[in-house]
């Protein structure tokens, strides 16, 4: 389990404090997959890089099974939208990467990779650089090099974001059958409302800006639904992205200091 | 696809040759003057000084300094120029001297070198290393200032730690334009070695140039001249070779 306590970031900017996002609290419950959604500029990326112990909170802590979080940790694995993968390195060298640096021997890289490129059926390309595959796979063996460190956190931030709408069906597709069968904690970061509502448990809407605050929280009606995809046309789904439309129209709910901030709906992609 | 490429390529730098040479036959018949011996009497002399073995000492010998100096000052360039690119502490400390040192013409300090270093290989490979220094520190530091942060940032969140960034990203990210500047650099390198050659030497291609211009046996220089040339190109062959295999990445579309 994951948990924010009162987290705040900032940044320095020529001697300037910048706070990105402040006063965070939050639960991912192991196994549980949370969708953030926000407007631009509210502090999700923020937010990720420091659950990923990339960057410190200035205040607050991150807790990963009760204990805090002081760097990057192995069994966190982090996909972003673009530059995750090494364009020198070809697609089997890359998701081998994180075993590299664990120190893991050429042998096992081998064997472990093997079978995360085949679960995500990029065995044909292994020998490819990234440089030739498609959106789609690309982001499908940025998916392959996070579970190769077998990881118990799945953080990421707008992965399918710059995925035609088919391709990015079809990850999200392969999303909840990785998760369906490894139960990573999964928090995923997005602008789609409609990827926000099919894929999360809990749906966490943010807004503001300079900091961004948590606006409102919502969770989908689990269970009465077979399956996932039949989820996608029930009127479940339909009313709860009218519902996370207009939580994210509302914005920050304290947000007295934001006058001029009205994040609109915009881009309901 | 790609034999037929480098097939092409070569048939093409053969017919540049070839009307090089001819431009040379035609300008030596309209001149006619000792001076401009042909092709032919060149390249003849240029075989036969290679079979009877004289030139091949001074070939080795500019090569030994060329080879020398790159040696030195790659690996140094490239670390320093990488470590300053990703430390804007050491950063702040470098670029002031490389703002103030780089634009000087190296070549203009020969003489100060030779009377330091002496009139031996040291001084000659001396002055060939601060040129490739030089460029690869620019070029490597503004190249490892480049490299995006998120690509470093997705690296670091796999366990990497400053040293394996460097290796796994900084590095190869910057290895293109660390290539590219030792192809500007050695050809630099190779204009001014036949300086240093030219005066207190006893080998060198560029000695032998000068030399043989003094001897007055004007096929001898020419065959000298080619030998030279011939050195140049292959330089830069040898780096495109090395960044075919090493940057195989960038080949792929
Ligand atoms: N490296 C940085 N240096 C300084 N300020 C930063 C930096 N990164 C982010 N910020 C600030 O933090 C705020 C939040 O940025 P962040 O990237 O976390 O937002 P985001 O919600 O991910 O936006 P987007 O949806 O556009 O990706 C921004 O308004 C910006 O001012
Ligand atoms: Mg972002």
């Amino acid at each position: 389990m994951v948990r924010l306590d009162s987290v705040s970031v900032s940044y320095r900017m020529r001697g300037q404090c910048v706070p990105a996002v402040e006063d965070i609290d939050a639960e991912f419950p192991a196994g549980s997959i949370t969708a953030i959604i926000g407007p631009s500029g509210c502090g999700k990326t923020s937010l990720i890089q420091a659950m990923a112990g990339l960057v410190h909170p200035c205040s607050g802590r991150v807790l990963i099974e009760g204990e805090q979080l002081a760097g990057v940790r192995r069994k966190t694995a982090v996909i972003f939208q673009d530059y995750g993968l090494l364009p020198w390195k070809t697609a089997r060298a890359n998701a081998e990467l994180p075993l590299l640096l664990a120190g893991m021997d050429q042998r096992d890289r081998r064997s472990r990779v093997e079978s995360v490129l085949e679960e995500l059926g990029l065995s044909a390309f292994a020998r490819f650089y990234p440089g030739r595959l498609s959106g789609g796979m690309r982001q499908r063996l940025a998916v392959a090099r996070a579970l190769a460190a077998e990881p118990d956190l799945l953080l990421m931030d707008e992965p399918f974001s710059s995925l035609d709408a088919l391709t990015r069906e079809s990850l999200q597709e392969t999303l909840l059958e990785v998760h369906a069968r490894h139960g990573t904690t999964i928090v995923l970061v997005t602008h789609s409302i409609e990827e926000a509502a099919y894929l999360g448990d809990s749906l966490i809407v943010m807004g503001g800006r300079n900091p961004g605050r948590i606006a409102s929280r919502l969770s989908r009606p689990r269970g009465q639904v077979g399956g996932l995809v039949s989820f996608r046309a029930s009127g479940d789904f339909l009313s709860l992205t009218t519902e996370l439309r207009r939580a994210l129209a509302d914005g920050p709910s304290g947000g007295l200091s934001h006058g001029s901030g009205t994040p609109g709906p915009g881009g309901a992609a | 696809m790609r034999v037929e490429g480098n097939l092409g390529k070569a048939l093409r730098a053969a017919a540049a040759a070839a009307v090089i040479l001819l431009l040379w036959e035609l300008a030596s018949l309209a001149v006619a003057r000792s001076f401009l011996p042909g092709p032919e009497a060149a390249l003849g002399r240029l075989v036969s000084r290679i079979a009877n073995g004289s030139l091949l000492p001074h070939i080795a010998a500019s090569l030994r300094r060329v080879v020398l100096a790159l040696l030195v000052a790659a690996p140094l360039a490239t670390a320093l120029g990488l470590a300053s690119g990703r430390s804007p502490a050491l950063d702040s400390l470098v670029s002031p001297f490389v703002y103030l040192l780089h634009p000087l013409p190296k070549v203009a300090f020969l003489p100060v070198i030779m009377l330091f270093l002496g009139l031996g290989d040291v001084a000659k490979v001396f002055l060939i290393g601060i040129i490739i220094f030089g460029q690869m520190l620019v070029s490597g530091r503004d190249a490892a200032r480049a490299v995006p942060r998120a690509l470093v940032d997705s690296v670091r969140s796999l366990g990497a730690r400053r040293w394996a960034v460097m290796r796994h990203v900084v590095l190869p990210a910057s290895l293109p334009a660390l290539l590219s500047s030792l192809r500007v650099s050695l050809g630099t390198a190779i204009a001014v070695l036949f300086l240093a050659e030219s005066f207190a030497a006893e080998s060198g291609l560029g000695w032998y140039i000068v030399d043989s211009w003094t001897r007055v046996d004007y096929p001898d220089m020419y065959a000298a001249i080619v030998a030279l040339s011939v050195f140049g190109l292959a330089c830069y062959l040898a780096v495109d070779m090395a960044e075919a295999v090493l940057c195989r990445w960038r080949n792929t579309d």
